[in-house]
């Protein structure tokens, strides 16, 4: 809880005298009773707030996570949520103690959303080493720098063509709403990137809005038809994701609503399982097989791209390559999820940092780098990290958490709830309806686009003229952690160039 | 990992193993690209006391080194020098032993040269692996010709370890006589099972779980298990997903984990007994009318 | 009615070549009937086909045989590998003979008949069609099942319909062991009425006393991993 939240009573009592000041934040939509919001109450998805005497209070901090959706839903800015130094014991801190406490009556793990919560070694450890006159830097405003991308372009007759190289990840619908799913799709038509259909099927809205889409091929195989793969501009054979490497997916029966059932074909209202792995893949060869299999299904035209969660990368890559991938996905243990257990996601994989350079490193070694495109993703939330990441060696990125914060996600970590305070992670109608997606597209393209700014502009202040031209010699470490799992060079110390 | 294969002439007379192996591990050649290996029993007829070695060389002047070494505690009866990928010579020579024991050390005396590698030493059959595809491989080292009464193969498609002929499949072990094994899948407590085995005196040469399982199987034949009896304590102590082959003087023998991960077949009739990783390899050899899948945690064995 | 009737050989043809002239044969010459010859077991034979065609493989089929096919019909007149029909979504594959691992994996609609044996995990993910299975089925047969229809003729593996959420498995003969969520019944007059029907369309020859020994396999709940919010 190393959260205080406080809400002044005063101001929360302040009346506007504009009946419905909160209408679209309000599940109480009785005018009577405007004034008493209870937004903070209602909103807040951690239980933080009681109602006493009439009044919300902020009873219950401990349980706060710090996503101050109360705070910005509160129509009178009446609350502050304040982050507080965290209280240590030799060890046992508070939040370990109440995690104690949780399992004593709770009896099982912990299930939350998002991903990893503790502190990794990030892209934040690196810096771009500016050109000054032992290269030129180049001029940010006047000249041109490129950011288009082919991504799959090894056997596939139709490789994806995008403007950047940062796509957007793999999100399900039925984790997400109909609303976030189309937001996302539009995004990446304007910003001239790819959407991904996650696991739940492919809307056919999401078609339509979107010009480049990945099919996603997972596990549970939901939704999945040659009309599906064939609708598609890439296919996705995800084998796992950063956050929860070797589990399966666990869609509660709750959010298999009439429309996730006819989209994913499953009954409504019955628990989606999705097996920990394919129960066709648990081999190299087996891998090898199921790309050759949907290469028959699409006829060779799409790219077929292989993703791992981060953890044996140099084998898994390899395999993948050599079991005839056009592009691969290595996610980061800092990649989020809809749900899965707090252990798995703070204790499995490698962070995407060390990812990028283990699946580099193993291309080249197997002579596939040039044909095989490798795309990134985990903790990716700034131009600045994905110029780092395409520097490291990779050639393009996903984003997919920053796309929902975009989207107006404040990363409670309750996704899997269904009570998603902004519409995103449910499939609750009124819930939805607080989520615009032509708005929410705009958004999602606008950040997709200053992030590719951001990166072009440090790219050329290392002197590049093009995203795909960066190598590992433009970094330089900030931290010892940082170098080694890297093998980027400390400041200070001198590059290899300078070396020779 | 990789396809697997193995045959079986009921009848213990010669017959065209090589030529069978071949075809078989031919049509397996797209569940293994890096390597392939060929265990040929039953048609070399040596004398007691007589091995073959195959030794992997990168320079041509050290054949001279090697030759040194074998003569010292041996004489060199036959010899072949066969050319493979990457300017490597494969010296192919026969030795005389006074007994298996000396086999061993004999192995590890000529190890000990740079750059050179003993791939196996045998009595009873017939070692061939290298890298590259099958056909490539029969071409290299004429498998066609082989004679035999039983064999087993493997096409290799590299998890975590090198691609190399020394990685390449069958792995044998020199603590009981001419033991191979070819295998599919993964060993994932491979420390506990190479541990135990390492300190009853067991030498590793390479930290491929394949390895670890014929030592395993070989140490229970020593210690007078029946090969059945191995094959289903090593279904009980190994996990992860697996399917291997191990090859004797006597037969071959098929075990399958306990999650059935990994595939296996076998079809059978009064001529032969053959197992493979898919239906296409064994109708090279056999009619498969009848194919019978082999069930997770099954073990089966052939002995003639 | 003359029907339009074609045969390719397949012995000198990679899958793509195949499936290609399968695909070339029934979308622009409205051929009928393909007759697959030589097959020797090739992979992914008829692959992603759509259309009201038949295809005849006369031999053995390899891995991921008539998987996501729509519509088609497929008879197979040897056996299949491992995952025949994979992620169909509606027509009919006949297999002559026996059947690897994963027959009918994740289909959504159509038919797999094995008129013998299969390996295991038969039926895996499905979400809905008719599987049957002459002979045996291996281990797990049914896991993971959300919706469908599994017979079983002969007897069945350890753990069958693990993790079941959807749908009912029949089997005549032994039952090896239950896995989680599943629970057994016996066949009621209605469910025979149906087998009868479908059992008879593929000419399996069974006794009105032997249909009374049908073991029905049903969920015990659609919510069995439901996990109450802490």
């Amino acid at each position: 809880m190393p959260f205080n939240v406080i809400r002044d009573p005063l101001i929360c009592k302040r009346d506007f005298e504009r009946p419905g000041c909160c209408w679209y934040l309000c599940d109480d939509r009785d005018e009577d009773i405007c004034g008493k919001c209870f937004s903070c109450v209602n909103n807040c998805p951690h239980g933080v707030y009681e109602i006493v005497r009439g009044e919300p209070q902020p009873l219950h901090q401990a349980q706060c996570v710090g996503c101050r959706i109360c705070s910005e839903m509160c129509p009178h800015g009446a609350i502050k949520v304040l982050a507080m130094p965290e209280d240590q014991r030799l060890g046992w801190k508070y939040p370990d103690i109440l995690e104690i406490e949780r399992k004593t009556t709770a009896a099982s793990y912990k299930i939350r959303s998002t991903g990893a919560t503790r502190t990794l070694p990030t892209f934040d450890d690196l810096v771009i080493t500016p050109a000054q006159v032992s290269r030129p830097p180049l001029d940010n405003y006047r000249e041109p720098c490129g950011t288009d991308v082919i991504i799959g372009d090894r056997y596939a007759e139709n490789p994806l063509h995008i403007d950047t190289p940062i796509m957007i990840g793999a999100m399900s619908f039925g984790a997400l709403s109909k609303e976030a799913k189309m937001a996302l799709a539009l995004g990446s038509t304007l910003a001239g990137t790819v959407a991904n259909t996650g696991e739940g099927g492919m809307l056919p809205e999401e078609r339509a809005l979107s010009h480049n889409l990945v099919a996603q091929y997972a596990s549970g195989r939901f939704g999945v038809s040659a009309e599906y793969l064939n609708n598609a501009d890439a296919i996705e054979i995800k084998i796992g994701q950063g956050a929860k490497s070797g589990m399966g997916g666990h869609l509660l029966g709750e959010k298999v609503t009439a429309d996730v059932s006819k989209i994913r074909k499953i009954p409504e209202g019955a628990d989606a399982l999705s097996p920990a792995r394919h129960m066709d893949i648990v081999g190299p060869e087996d891998l090898s097989m199921k790309i050759s299999q949907l290469r028959e299904i699409t006829d060779w035209q799409v790219p077929i791209m292989v993703k791992f969660a981060a953890g044996r990368v140099a084998s898994d890559v390899k395999i993948a390559a050599k079991g005839g991938a056009d592009a691969i996905v290595v996610d980061g243990m800092q990649g989020g999820t809809g749900a899965g257990p707090d252990v798995i996601m703070e204790q499995a994989g490698v962070p995407t940092l060390s990812a990028i350079v283990e699946a580099d490193a193993a291309l080249k070694d197997i002579n596939l780098r040039d044909e095989v495109s490798l795309i990134v993703s985990g903790g990716i939330r700034t131009g600045v990290d994905v110029l780092k990441a395409l520097a490291l060696g990779a050639d393009a990125t996903y984003v997919a958490t920053g796309a929902l914060v975009a989207l107006g996600c404040r990363v409670c970590q309750e996704c899997y709830d269904g009570t998603c305070r902004k519409g995103i992670a449910t499939q609750n109608l009124e819930l939805r309806h607080r989520l615009n997606y032509r708005e929410g597209a705009k958004h999602v393209a606008n950040y997709i686009k200053a992030m590719t700014d951001e990166a072009t502009m440090l790219a050329q202040q290392a002197g590049n003229s093009h995203l795909s031209k960066l190598e590992k010699e433009n970094l330089k470490s900030l931290t010892f952690e940082a170098s080694v799992l890297t093998g980027v060079p400390m400041a200070g110390e001198m590059g290899l160039s300078s070396k020779i | 990992m990789c396809g697997i294969a193995g045959i079986v002439y009921k009848d213990k007379k010669m017959h065209n193993i090589g030529n069978d192996m071949t075809n078989m591990l031919n049509a397996l050649q797209h569940r293994g690209p890096d390597s392939a290996g060929f265990a040929l029993y039953g048609g070399l007829g040596l004398p007691d006391g007589e091995y073959i070695l195959n030794i992997q060389i990168d320079d041509d002047n050290q054949i001279s080194d090697v030759k040194n070494i074998i003569q010292n505690n041996s004489s060199i009866a036959q010899e072949e020098k066969i050319p493979s990928v990457d300017d490597t010579i494969i010296y192919r020579c026969h030795v005389n032993l006074d007994n298996f024991k000396q086999l061993k050390p004999l192995i590890t005396k000529v190890d000990q040269i740079d750059d050179v590698i003993v791939l196996n030493g045998s009595h009873s059959f017939e070692m061939i692996k290298d890298v590259g595809s099958v056909l490539e491989i029969a071409n290299r080292y004429d498998t066609r010709s082989v004679k035999g009464t039983h064999a087993i193969g493997h096409t290799r498609f590299s998890t975590e370890s090198a691609i190399d002929r020394f990685h390449a499949h069958p792995f044998q072990t020199y603590i009981s006589e001419d033991v191979t094994v070819v295998h599919n899948g993964q060993i994932t407590n491979y420390w506990n099972i190479r541990d135990p085995l390492e300190r009853k005196g067991h030498i590793f040469e390479t930290f491929n779980d394949t390895e670890c399982l014929v030592h395993y199987i070989a140490d229970k034949l020593i210690s007078n298990y029946t090969l059945e009896e191995a094959l289903e304590g090593a279904v009980e102590d190994m996990d992860g997903p697996f399917s291997f082959i191990i090859g004797t003087p006597n037969g071959i023998g098929i075990a399958k984990d306990k999650l059935g991960l990994r595939p296996g077949v076998i079809a059978e009739n009064d001529e032969k007994f053959a197992i493979a990783s898919e239906e296409v390899s064994l109708r090279q050899v056999i009619d498969t009318h009848n194919v019978e899948q082999i069930s997770p945690g099954e073990v089966r064995v052939y002995e003639i | 009615m003359s029907e339009k009737t074609i045969t390719i050989d397949v012995s000198k043809l990679t899958p793509r070549q195949t499936n290609t002239k399968i695909r070339y044969a029934i979308d622009h010459e409205k051929v009928e009937k393909i007759i697959l010859e030589n097959p020797n077991a090739m992979h992914y034979l008829v692959n992603g086909v759509i259309g009201e065609s038949q295809v005849i493989i006369d031999g053995s089929a390899g891995y991921f045989a008539g998987s996501m096919v729509d519509k088609l019909q497929i008879l197979i007149k040897g056996n299949a590998g491992w995952f025949v029909g994979d992620n169909m979504t509606e027509g009919e594959i006949i297999v002559e003979g026996s059947a690897g691992d994963g027959a009918g994996q994740g289909i959504y609609g159509g038919t797999v008949v094995v008129k013998k044996g299969v390996g295991a995990r038969t039926g895996e993910i499905m979400k809905n069609g008719t599987i049957i299975i002459g002979g045996n089925s291996g281990f797990m047969t049914g896991i993971f099942m959300m919706g469908g229809k599994i017979i079983i003729l002969g007897d069945v593996g350890e753990d069958l319909a693990e993790s079941i959420v959807n749908g009912e498995i029949y089997v005549l003969g032994k039952i090896e062991s239950l896995g989680k969520n599943a629970f057994q019944l016996k066949a009621n007059e209605e469910d025979i009425k149906e087998l009868k029907t479908i059992l008879n369309k593929y000419d399996f020859k069974i006794s009105n006393e032997d249909y009374k020994n049908f073991k029905k396999i049903i969920p015990q709940s659609k919510r069995p991993f439901f996990h109450k919010k802490d």
